[in-house]
């Protein structure tokens, strides 16, 4: 599977409009609602929270990857959203976090969950991709770029 | 002189896909034709949890739990596949480890001295970014013995419906 299977232009957002972490995570959450494979917002958003609680998924040099497992999700839902501005997300660099890949993954397929976060990882390992992504115009730039990588 | 099979012993790559599950069936249908014992090894990918841990994507919490949850998967695929056999009286034996999943299949391989190593189809596009995990690439090209991978998933159960 490849991220641009999952993703769409609906779940992308080139310019976040908050700036505070928890309503970044709830701007996200409402980002990936436009999948309509979440059932239960608020389960989820506890989720999400519970295990940025345990630790930070900001995971320096810019990027952010906010997730959880969860029931509450018919599948794996992936958004991506950039913030030119940067947020401060508790990063393990202390750096402000420009690029959010936001996945939620049901309990169910263990194995497709790890498939698409080492995806992200891979991806996230160029800087100078990761930074074209952060340049994007358009959600239709991001997701042409994400396709264009993996192809 | 009697004539030797080419095929005596398969091993069968199974990595929790539907492409395995195609695999197997041809196996199966392989097994039926040759009399080639079959064993089914699933790999719990411990190397990738770790890799996620380093980049600290995962913390230590989420690794013990995937790697229950790829346990658990695992079993279910290897029980899925053994039936599968069943059904057509064909022995399989299974086999679950934890590693670096290439290894472990090629070391397989070589304990069982399997002549044949069967695989689901691999993805039709790698990018370089997929080096990160593709460990059906890694297998196929290191792979000591005849490597099968196995595709078109309509025919093969075509195939495997046909056997008695």
């Amino acid at each position: 599977m490849r991220l641009s299977d999952i993703l769409s232009e609906s779940l992308i957002r080139i310019s976040l409009r908050n700036q505070n972490k928890t309503a970044v995570i709830e701007e996200l959450l409402d980002l990936a609602s436009a999948s309509g494979k979440i059932k239960n917002r608020n389960a989820v958003l506890q989720a999400v929270l519970e295990r940025e609680n345990l630790m930070s998924t900001g995971l320096g040099k810019g990027i952010a990857l906010p997730h959880a497992k969860t029931d509450d999700v018919d599948s794996l839902v992936l958004a991506v959203a950039v913030s030119r501005e940067g947020i401060d997300f508790n990063s393990t660099d202390g750096q402000l976090s420009h690029l959010f890949f936001f996945l939620l993954a049901p309990k169910k397929d263990a194995a497709l969950n790890l498939q698409v976060l080492a995806k992200i990882a891979g991806l996230t390992n160029s800087p100078e991709f990761c930074q074209s992504l952060i340049n994007a115009g358009s959600a239709k730039e991001v997701l042409d770029l994400i396709r264009e990588e993996e192809n | 002189m009697s004539i030797v099979g080419p095929v005596k012993h398969m091993l069968l790559y199974v990595d929790g896909s539907d492409e395995c599950i195609t695999a197997a069936q041809y196996a199966i249908a392989l097994a039926k034709q040759t009399g080639a014992e079959i064993t089914a090894l699933y790999v719990v990918n411990v190397s990738l949890l770790e890799e996620l841990v380093k980049a600290r994507i995962f913390i230590k919490i989420e690794e013990m739990d995937y790697q229950q949850d790829l346990e658990q998967d695992g079993k279910r695929y290897l029980n899925y596949i053994k039936e599968l056999a069943a059904k057509k009286d064909v022995t399989i034996r299974t086999e679950l480890v934890k590693g670096v999943v290439n290894k472990e299949v090629l070391k397989k391989a070589g304990e069982l001295n399997a002549d044949l190593l069967v695989m689901g189809e691999l993805e039709q596009v790698l990018s370089r970014t997929d080096t990160f995990h593709n460990e059906s690439e890694l297998i196929f090209r290191k792979a000591g013995c005849s490597v099968l991978i196995v595709k078109n998933a309509d025919y093969t159960e075509r195939i495997y419906d046909t056997i008695n």
